[in-house]
């Protein structure tokens, strides 16, 4: 499903060019589950930014779903983001002056799906994650958990082949934690790619495999024997 | 004391931090303190400043005998002028006086100015000292002649003579009377008549040729009286004193002591400072000023929302500093202190840019003469009232535009801002109502002023299709003080006949006549009529407007004969006395009756009665916008008309005329001076002056408000903007496309400027109504101001807003994202 193909990335700073990444390789399968572990400011968000077509600023082959991402226009990749990722936040990023429901709505009322289509998706969607007790609710009336249970059900309203998490449970109990990640697996098992970082061992069990990235390099890559204990 | 200093020292270096804000608030306070200044110079030299060189002006009371027609406030005869003089228990002093025009004979021709006719005592009473020479003494008193002085102006006598001492004793010519200088007034002088430059005195005594009235008639009520009340006596006193006065004079005068309605006359003390200007016209003159308060008030709170606007974007970067100050110990009280010292450096600025703006804006206003033949002066200039107001006025404004930002960015609840800033994210919009508000406003103001300028405008462009009864293209109008020159009737129906002859004869004349009043003049004259088969009303109004013409009258002007036949030279002197009447006069007095052939007189009821030889089409003749009344003409020849305008219709550009006819003129009567020469387009003009100067101030005025709203419309925009780069960041990541933004940040904006839109028409609906007077034909629902200009402003909004909003479409989501 994905194709890095010496990827580089840097920033222009006073000091001269400074690498955030450096040569990277990957390939990730469709209905792979992985995890990208590595100290702070390894690159690891800059990595999912290039994954999730936000980033354009970097050099290298990158194919998505058989797509030339490196010679696509900043519009067609916009709109391979819209088609195809889904991404959730380590602070959650859920519009403060929205309620539950219409923060679901959001990434809907940006890919044209009729009015009352929209409206039967939110439904579904809070009745899967079973936060329908809490459409009306504001976020700041909501847990750190129930918050990134709002995150990630947003994340996959607009039903996309690829999760982008970015440490989805660094601002969580473990309990809470435990309880995103149960969903990551379920959601994987239904066919969704997931990629996500984390610095959690516990947490980075539950994927199928770990890369791991120091100042920008790949610098080892483990399988996890079986998923999930 | 010391705290204060150092305040202002920790002020002046945070604006000199940010000289971009800095520069704009002091630009946009320095144009709303700037307006605010220039009106209230024109309001304190109309009406708050005692007038100079007069001694203990709260003594002086101006003294008024009622109208004949009901009005308190009309002018006094000579006689009774003499018997109020009489009571010198409660006045110091009495003195009369009476405007006019007069040619002063000097070595580069005549020239025209205004003087007035003073009786001997009128420096006395106002306790002025003379600059140079005397005053007028005790046996120049009365007004039997034989007294021929005069008394300068300071600014003649320094234009004229320049400013030579020895022009004591000289001869000068005034209308033709050799009068000598004894004196010189102190500068800044100006007579009894505010805003009229006034410029020589004369005694009522000098010459009777001079008075323009006769001193022993009692209903020859021109004079204006001024006096000083004796120390310790009250205007209440001198009231009744003067109502027993009123009442001796009408048991002593039945006849002329009677107005219309059959009561007594009376007569009313009015102290100086409320006679500034003359009591009869200071209801419109205040309601004017206070017309032009309440439209640069708008403008200055507009700029104080403009300016609170910056300082709350600002704000929003202060909070963190704000934040470290309170947890460091320091009270609310002093930090509000602070920014409200910042704030008031700058209104300080403010105010000292708005004093040069007045200065200059009075000096324009100073430079202006309307194409009036009356010489407007008013004292316009930047004194210590007007400082001492706009110091009042910009700590007025530092308060206003100060205090709400500065309690907001010091309200404890929002401390937290120390906490981790990216744990909210905050949709736009709900957060600052009070930012909002305040463009709401901005937008509502900008358009109530421009909107009600394109009324004017729509006025002015209306006036031009009006039908006035007359064709104002290619006429001009030459006028003479034939009076003031002592011309007797036979001499100047000598002069006209000759000059019309003269003008006639130049090239590219069509037509000559003569009137006494121009169409649209600021003269008109009514006369109390007696109508053949007209039964009036009991105490029914029956003066009417007429006009006294020459011959080919009708003709030259292009007012069309509908029925009967023009006055013409049949209607000579001996022949039977003849009347035109326009149509509303017949349809009025005889409807259904053939007004040919009618009479009507204007002598009193048993003078001689006029037959009416032809109708005219009806026409204006006060304004435009007056409606259809009753008018009629006399013919020149029939009655003693000496002072009489010449109207000559021109083939081409009636200026082109000027130098022929002046030649003209100088040939026939050497040394008389043109009292007037204009077109009767100008003259026009100046009827219309009032809406045009209105479409130029409102136009400019909301010009300026609609630029102070754009920019505030900006700010709001962009500061909003920047309160939430996370969360554009995040719908960016959730696949927002940079048109989706844009348009959401741009609806934001519009919404605002909508809702304030939706607020402007409704208050210029609400302002056309109040202006309904000064516009023409004016049902006030004009599609240019009520759709055009709403669209405009729309559109310059949406450009303001668009230039943050584009901004806002290329928010980089890793950036916005960004966890520190
Ligand atoms: N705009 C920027 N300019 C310069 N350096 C940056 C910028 N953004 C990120 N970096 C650097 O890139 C490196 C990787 O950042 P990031 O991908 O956020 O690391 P991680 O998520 O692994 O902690 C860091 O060293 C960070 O300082
Ligand atoms: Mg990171």
């Amino acid at each position: 499903m994905i194709q890095l193909r010496n990827v580089e990335r840097y920033y222009e700073t006073k000091a001269g060019r400074t690498y955030v990444l450096r040569n990277v390789n990957l390939d990730v399968r469709e209905g792979e589950f992985l995890t990208i572990m590595g100290p702070s400011g390894a690159g690891k968000s800059t990595l999912l930014s290039v994954l999730g077509l936000l980033d354009h600023a970097w050099r290298g082959e990158y194919y998505l779903l058989g797509q030339p991402v490196h010679r696509l226009s900043a519009r067609d990749r916009a709109a391979l983001n819209r088609k195809t990722i889904g991404f959730v936040f380590q602070q959650y990023h859920l519009l403060d002056d929205l309620t539950v429901a219409e923060n679901l709505e959001v990434p809907l009322s940006y890919r044209d799906v009729p009015r009352h289509q929209r409206q039967a998706l939110v439904a579904d969607t809070l009745d899967r994650f079973g936060i329908v007790g809490k459409k009306d609710l504001f976020p700041s009336q909501l847990s750190g958990g129930q918050q990134q249970l709002v995150g990630v059900a947003r994340a996959v309203i607009a039903n996309p082949k690829l999760i982008l998490a970015d440490e989805p449970t660094g601002n969580l109990h473990s309990s809470q934690g435990r309880e995103i990640m149960a969903l990551f697996r379920k959601l994987n098992e239904e066919g969704t790619t997931i990629i996500q970082v984390t610095h959690s061992e516990e947490n980075a069990r539950y994927g199928h495999r770990i890369i791991q990235l120091r100042d920008g390099w790949i610098v080892g890559e483990e399988v996890v024997a079986a998923a999930g204990t | 004391m010391k705290g204060l200093v150092r305040e202002i020292r920790f002020a002046l270096r945070a604006l000199r931090k940010r000289p971009g804000f800095t520069a704009v608030a002091v630009l946009t306070l320095g144009l709303g303190l700037g307006a605010n200044l220039s009106i209230f110079s024109l309001v304190d030299a109309a009406l708050l400043r005692p007038p100079a060189a007069v001694r203990e002006p709260e003594r002086l009371v101006t003294l008024w005998t009622s109208d004949f027609s009901g009005p308190r406030y009309g002018g006094t005869s000579y006689p009774d002028y003499e018997a109020i003089a009489a009571a010198a228990d409660v006045f110091a002093g009495v003195a009369a006086s009476s405007p006019r025009p007069l040619s002063l004979a000097g070595v580069a021709g005549s020239e025209r100015l205004f003087g007035e006719i003073v009786s001997a005592n009128y420096f006395d009473v106002l306790g002025v000292r003379p600059a140079l020479g005397r005053f007028f003494l005790p046996q120049e008193a009365g007004a039997a002649g034989g007294h021929p002085v005069v008394v300068l102006g300071w600014g003649l006598w320094q234009r004229a003579f320049g400013g030579s001492r020895d022009v004591i004793g000289r001869t000068v010519r005034l209308s033709g009377v050799p009068l000598t200088v004894v004196g010189v007034a102190p500068p800044g002088f100006r007579g009894s008549i505010r805003g009229l430059a006034l410029e020589v005195w004369v005694p009522f005594s000098a010459d009777r040729a001079l008075l323009g009235f006769r001193p022993e008639g009692r209903g020859d009520r021109g004079l204006f009286v001024t006096a000083r009340l004796r120390p310790g006596v009250t205007v209440a006193e001198a009231q009744a004193r003067l109502d027993l006065i009123a009442r001796q004079l009408h048991a002593a005068y039945a006849q002329e002591w009677t107005d219309v309605r059959g009561r007594p006359r009376v007569l009313t003390a009015v102290p100086e400072r409320l006679s500034r200007v003359p009591p009869m016209a200071r209801g419109p003159v205040v309601g004017f000023m206070a017309l032009l308060m309440a439209i640069v008030a708008i403008v200055l709170l507009i700029a104080c929302a403009n300016v609170a606007n910056l300082l709350l974007a600002r704000a929003a970067g202060r909070q963190r500093e704000v934040a470290i100050r309170l947890a460091l110990g320091a009270t609310r009280r002093r930090l509000v202190r602070q920014l409200l010292v910042e704030s008031l450096l700058l209104a300080l600025a403010g105010g000292a840019l708005g004093v040069l703006v007045a200065r200059w804006t009075t000096a324009l206003l100073a430079g202006f003469h309307p194409p009036i033949d009356v010489p407007l002066a008013l004292d316009l200039r930047v004194d210590g009232a007007v400082l001492g107001f706009g110091l009042l006025l910009s700590v007025a404004t530092a308060v206003a535009f100060g205090l709400a930002p500065a309690l907001r960015v010091t309200r404890p609840d929002l401390v937290p801002a120390l906490r981790d800033e990216g744990s909210t994210v905050r949709a736009g919009g709900r957060r600052f109502g009070l930012r909002n508000l305040l463009v709401i406003g901005q937008v509502a103001g900008s358009l109530v002023l421009l909107v009600a300028g394109s009324l004017f405008l729509r006025t002015l462009r209306q006036a031009t299709r009006i039908d006035a009864g007359f064709d104002p293209e290619n006429l001009l109008l030459v006028a003479f003080d034939l009076t003031a020159e002592r011309y007797d009737p036979a001499r100047a129906a000598d002069f006209y006949r000759r000059l019309e002859e003269r003008v006639s004869a130049l090239p590219g004349v069509r037509a000559v006549t003569l009137a006494q009043w121009v169409p649209l003049g600021l003269d008109f004259a009514r006369r109390g009529l007696v109508v053949e088969g007209y039964q009036a009303r009991p105490g029914e109004d029956l003066e009417q407007g007429f006009n006294v013409v020459g011959d080919d009258y009708f003709r030259t002007l292009g007012t069309r004969i509908v029925r009967g036949r023009a006055l013409d030279e049949r209607d000579h002197a001996g022949a039977p006395l003849a009347v035109v009447v326009n149509e509303s006069f017949a349809r009025r007095y005889w409807p259904g009756a053939d007004p040919l052939g009618k009479h009507i007189g204007w002598e009193g009821p048993d003078g001689r009665m006029a037959e009416v030889v032809g109708i005219a089409q009806d026409g204006k003749y006060r304004s435009l916008g007056e409606e259809p009344r009753p008018y009629f003409y006399i013919a020149a020849a029939q009655v003693d008309a000496r002072d009489l305008t010449l109207h000559v219709r021109t083939a081409g550009d009636p200026r082109a005329l000027v130098p022929a006819v002046r030649a003209a003129v100088r040939e026939l009567a050497p040394g008389l001076p043109i009292a007037k020469l204009t077109t009767l387009r100008e003259q026009v003009a100046v009827s219309l002056l009032p809406q045009r100067l209105a479409a130029v101030v409102l136009g400019v005025l909301g010009a300026g408000a609609l630029l102070l709203a754009v920019v505030g419309l900006h700010g709001v925009v962009a500061y909003a903007v920047s309160l939430r780069t996370r969360e554009l960041g995040i719908r960016v990541a959730l696949g927002a496309r940079p048109a989706d933004i844009q348009r959401m940040v741009l609806a934001d904006g519009m919404r605002l400027v909508a809702i304030g839109a939706a607020v402007g028409l409704a208050l210029a609906l609400a302002a056309s109504r109040l202006l309904r007077g000064f516009l023409l034909g004016g049902d006030g629902a004009d599609p240019v101001a009520f759709v055009a200009v709403p669209l405009l402003l729309a559109g310059v909004a949406l450009v303001s807003a668009y230039i943050p909003a584009r901004r806002a479409g290329r928010v980089d989501p890793m950036e916005a994202l960004r966890v520190e």
